[in-house]
């Protein structure tokens, strides 16, 4: 390799030497006296230009002086011709070749000061193309819907604008209901919201289609919360639901787990918690080991080594009910997560606002 | 909730716990009573629970008591509140005007009552879980909420007029100055405690300023009801307050507890020696409601969970909780509820409680066996071909709220436009919905602009919300929208290249390409409506004759009111209607093996005329072959007449079967020509 690489390097950008033609000592002592004149004369050749001089005056058709011993040989007597013919010969030969050799030096010489002369500094900065980005939360929002698209979801997507009916009533949240309390709601009127959560696409898909279903829901979401570095009146959650003969909650364990490993790292451990949410039961909290200190204890974890990640559980028999399906027939499984929340664990980004204000600066870097 | 370790093993026995502190946090975890935080104090040890809205029997040390004892196996032994035997006579009326909102009411006088400070014990007891110690009677009321979770209110008897208790709802006009303070009006939805003539304290809130406990308090009567849900919630709701008393009842109180709890307090203010029992105990119930035994099947505990349990281990947990098995049979039971438990209303609710002691963490993890639907969902598939065009013409994702108000959208049209208002905003800022997302975009840059990044192309997909036209709120529609704006150079990145500042062009050419991608032409026409863009810079936007949005220059005004000072370009695209557009699928056109000839045309024309009616005229020229119409010269200088411009076009012909011949093209282009001169009075040249 080191020897190619050597060869390489001085076939092209060393200077070729002009090195005199060798010639056989028979040669020299039969050479025409031209000869050595033409050797002389094409030491001193150093361009193309000069060597076509050269050339011409020695081959030319009219005037080369080869050409014009040629014409003398005519004046020759019989006996001497044949002997001078051939001499000559040997010349034009030895001319033709020796110009030819010194082209192919000059055009190397030539290629070697061009190559030269258009060097460039690499180091330069190169001319960068300038693309956008996507938003960090799309970013993170795609890798999730990737991997739930390999386990065989769908995404169903759904309005900002919600009536009361599919954002709380349907799942099991009638007026009055104290879960209402924690979810404070953006009103238009008594029955139209901003949507408190990705929740009522479960509904509205169930109500366009029969089980089984698979889906992820990504969206905006809104509450009623002042902004501050973990709060923000529009955050972005990912429902999902799975609903099917034969679904239990040790299948919403290993969706989840294999999800969440995907999504963080194969040494995440998970863990289930009980927990309420008024459309799942048995309901639970999903929290998985601080993939920053792996569970030790850190400022991200609290110290505790757990973080929670998302909301889960069995669908409510009377969520079922509401859309036609049969719980003694079709079981489910449902979860949401804050997707601002993932992208911050993910990305180590400690204030939720920044999100939201489109400096180049932070949208460059995803 | 904050629970002193010691005050919940006073109702464990045994008292001392099998297991250490940490085990017991991680139990209590486990079970669905997450532990926030531990504070240690002096021997003891207060955890911080956070108790969702579903378990209000949690809120009490009795009550996580028993959650502890089913989970580690003990038996729970609660206080002493049998009936108390009181020494004098006393005479109190109650009576309750409307049961459906008060199923129940417990009364009892205390009399010859001490109003002083608590001893010790009950005021260390309070101050460990964070409740300030008033006085002895006060005291003792906050320590059976704590103990037993049931909220009991002190009246000072001799401030009732009349003697007498009526709970009724409150009269139109009628106030209350409640403990905190404020003069409260109250409407004739909200249910009040009365004397003879006017409200005394606000059900299950907060009690009035007027017969607050007193020093000079010598008879007490002691309160202790259930109020229904959505009559508390309701009223808290409307006043904006939230006691420990409304927080209990709002979620659920036991309608069984009223007397026990009532029974604690007296026995405890004797203890106290603080007053003595007087009178009869009264107790209304009139709401009293019969809960219906749920019948529970083995099976479907394993269809919920994926797990098969043992009989004797349900029958096992579900009696350590509380519930009263009523029937059993080898694969189900019929199984009674207790009265604290309101959340427990199904089976699936008694198999939450089975798994939930059980553990999650014993349940196998697995993978349920694909159940393939029957449709795939629709999902715009064009958005990421927009956004991958958009990122490759260097535009970065922005993500704004949807929240605007008329007066920054007012600033941008130029005009009000009817805008969504939402009926609770939290700040001015946030008080109605975008029309546009126009007012965020230019609001991000002109952050960035302050932030010193002077090179800033963003663009947003986003819904807006535009109101109906009947005036009605929920006419409204939800409409996806692509927003850009652009500032800076058009080639930034390229250091040795001229320093171009972005125009139009650039602006233009990035949409066409973008919609190139989808399989569709759009049209850019001049416009003229919008005034916030350049009047001279802006075009209407069409796909198939139909509008869909706008693009062009910010106009100088806003650009000064917004102190810009570079150029802005910006557009809005309704993306709706690309959404509904098919998914463009390419299909292959074969190549054809003979050459296209490709054809210059120069020629002179008014500066007026627009290109693209030009271009649409050669287009409609009757000739198969034409394949391509390019401008590649545009010349407008002094060497020509006044007025004109020099375009030069590039026509390109090609057939796919053979060769065209000099004479067909000349003639194709004496065509264009002709029609050129005749349509838009262009004058050749050569």
């Amino acid at each position: 390799m080191k020897k190619g690489r050597a060869f390489f390097i001085s076939s092209l950008f060393l200077p070729v030497r002009l090195s005199p033609l060798k010639m056989t000592t028979a040669m020299l002592e039969n050479a025409h006296p031209l000869w050595e004149q033409f050797r002389q004369e094409l030491q001193s050749v150093s361009s193309l230009g000069q060597w076509t001089q050269l050339r011409d005056r020695y081959l030319s058709r009219q005037r080369g002086l080869i050409t014009l011993e040629v014409k003398k040989l005519g004046r020759l007597s019989a006996e001497e011709r044949p002997s001078a013919g051939q001499r000559l010969n040997v010349l034009k030969v030895q001319v033709e070749k020796a110009l030819e050799n010194h082209y192919q030096l000059l055009k190397e010489q030539e290629r070697f000061r061009q190559l030269q002369s258009e060097r460039i500094d690499v180091t330069l900065p190169g001319y960068y193309p300038r693309r956008g980005r996507i938003h960090p939360l799309r970013r993170i929002q795609r890798e999730m819907e990737e991997i739930f698209m390999r386990m065989g979801f769908q995404v169903a997507l759904g309005p900002e604008l919600e009536w009361d009916y599919y954002n709380f009533e349907a799942l099991n949240m009638p007026p009055g209901h104290p879960a209402r309390d924690t979810q404070d709601t953006l009103y238009i009127t008594e029955n139209l919201l901003l949507r408190t959560h990705t929740s009522p696409v479960q509904i509205r898909t169930m109500q366009q289609q029969p089980p089984p279903v698979r889906i992820v829901v990504p969206g905006k979401v809104f509450r009623r919360d002042a902004v501050d570095a973990t709060h923000s009146p529009m955050f972005h959650q990912m429902e999902g639901l799975v609903v099917d003969a034969g679904i239990t909650f040790a299948d919403l364990k290993g969706t989840l787990e294999a999800f969440l490993k995907e999504l963080f790292s194969p040494q995440t451990r998970v863990r289930f918690q009980p927990s309420y949410f008024p459309f799942v039961e048995p309901g639970a909290e999903v929290v998985i080991s601080c993939i920053f200190c792996s569970g030790t204890g850190c400022r991200v974890c609290k110290q505790n080594g757990w973080i929670e990640v998302m909301g889960a559980g069995m669908v409510h028999p009377k969520v079922l009910q509401k859309v036609g399906y049969d719980p003694e027939t079709y079981t489910g499984f449902a979860w949401g997560m804050g997707i601002d929340r993932i992208a911050m664990l993910k990305y180590q980004i400690d204030d939720l606002r920044i999100f939201f204000e489109n400096d180049v600066r932070f949208l460059s870097q995803f | 909730m904050r629970i002193s370790l010691n005050w919940l093993k006073e109702y464990l026995n045994p008292p001392d716990l099998p297991v250490l502190e940490q085990e017991l946090i991680h139990r209590l975890t486990m079970i669905g009573l997450p532990v926030e935080s531990t504070e240690k104090q002096g021997d003891d040890v207060i955890l911080d629970l956070e108790i969702t809205t579903n378990r209000p029997d949690c809120l009490n040390h009795l009550g996580v008591a028993r959650e502890v004892a089913a989970q580690l196996e003990l038996s729970v032994q609660p206080p002493e509140s049998s009936h108390v035997v009181g020494l004098e006579m006393g005479k109190v009326e109650v009576s309750i005007e409307n049961p459906e909102e008060c199923p129940r009411y417990a009364a009892r006088l205390v009399k010859d009552v001490t109003v002083a400070e608590s001893p010790r014990w009950l005021r260390q007891r309070l101050e460990a879980v964070g409740q300030r110690p008033i006085n002895n009677l006060v005291d003792v009321t906050n320590y059976v909420l704590l103990e037993l979770g049931h909220p009991l209110h002190a009246f000072d008897y001799h401030k009732l007029q009349g003697g007498c208790i009526v709970v009724r709802l409150a009269r139109e006009g009628e106030t209350l100055q409640t403990l905190d303070g404020i003069k409260r009006a109250l409407d004739a939805s909200m249910l009040a405690i009365c004397d003879a003539s006017r409200p005394v304290a606000l059900a299950g809130i907060m009690g009035g300023t007027e017969s607050e406990i007193s020093t000079a308090t010598r008879t007490v009567l002691l309160e202790s009801a259930y109020f229904k849900p959505f009559s508390i919630r309701a009223t808290a709701k409307k006043l904006g307050m939230r006691t420990e008393a409304s927080y209990r009842f709002e979620r659920g109180a036991d309608p069984e507890i009223p007397v026990k709890a009532l029974n604690r307090a007296c026995r405890l203010i004797e203890q106290l020696n603080a007053g003595k029992t007087a009178g009869p105990l009264i107790d209304l119930y009139p709401g009293r409601v019969e809960r219906q035994p749920i019948r529970l099947r083995r099976q479907r505990i394993k269809q919920v969970i994926g797990v098969s349990f043992e009989p004797a281990f349900v029958e096992g947990l579900l009696t350590l909780l509380g519930f009263e098995i009523v029937s059993s049979q080898p694969e189900e039971w019929v199984v009674q509820p207790p009265t604290f438990r309101a959340d427990i209303e199904i089976e699936d609710d008694l198999v939450e409680e089975i798994v939930r002691h059980y553990g999650y963490e014993r349940i196998p993890s697995t993978y349920p066996s694909p159940g393939l639907p029957e449709k795939a969902l629709n999902y715009p598939r064009q958005e990421s071909v927009l956004i991958e065009g958009l990122t490759a013409s260097g535009f970065s994702e922005a993500v704004n709220y949807i929240f605007s108000t008329p007066v920054q959208e007012a600033e941008f049209w130029g005009e009000s436009r009817p805008m969504i208002p939402i009926a609770n905003p939290l700040t001015e800022e946030d008080s109605h919905l975008r029309t546009t997302l126009m007012a965020g975009l230019l609001t991000s840059l002109r952050r960035n602009f302050n932030y010193g990044n002077h090179e800033v192309r963003l663009f947003e997909i986003g819904k807006v919300f535009i109101p109906g036209t009947s005036g009605r709120l929920e006419d409204f529609r939800e409409s996806n929208r692509l927003g850009l704006v652009a500032s800076g150079v058009s080639y930034a990145a390229y250091w040795s290249a001229a320093r171009d500042e972005l125009n139009f062009l650039n602006i233009k050419g990035m949409l066409e390409s973008f919609f190139s991608e989808l399989g569709i032409e759009a049209d850019f026409r001049p416009a003229t409506g919008f005034g916030f863009l350049h009047p001279g810079v802006s075009a209407e936007l069409s796909i198939n004759e139909q509008p869909v949005g706008w693009a062009g220059e910010l106009h100088p005004r806003l650009k000064d009111s917004f102190k810009f000072v570079q150029r802005v370009f910006l557009a809005e695209l309704n993306l709706d209607p690309v959404y509904a557009l098919p998914f463009p699928e390419p299909f292959y056109e074969p190549l054809s093996r003979f050459p296209a000839v490709e054809r210059d045309i120069s020629f002179l024309i008014d500066k007026t005329k627009e290109y693209g009616k030009l271009k649409r005229a050669i287009k409609s020229v009757n000739c198969p072959d034409l394949k391509d119409i390019q401008l590649i010269d545009l010349y407008q200088g002094s060497r020509l007449p006044e007025g004109k411009v020099s375009l030069t076009i590039r026509l390109a012909f090609q057939n796919p079967e053979r060769t065209l011949t000099q004479q067909e093209v000349n003639q194709y282009c004496e065509s264009v020509l002709a029609l050129l001169r005749s349509r838009f009075a262009a004058e050749g040249r050569s």
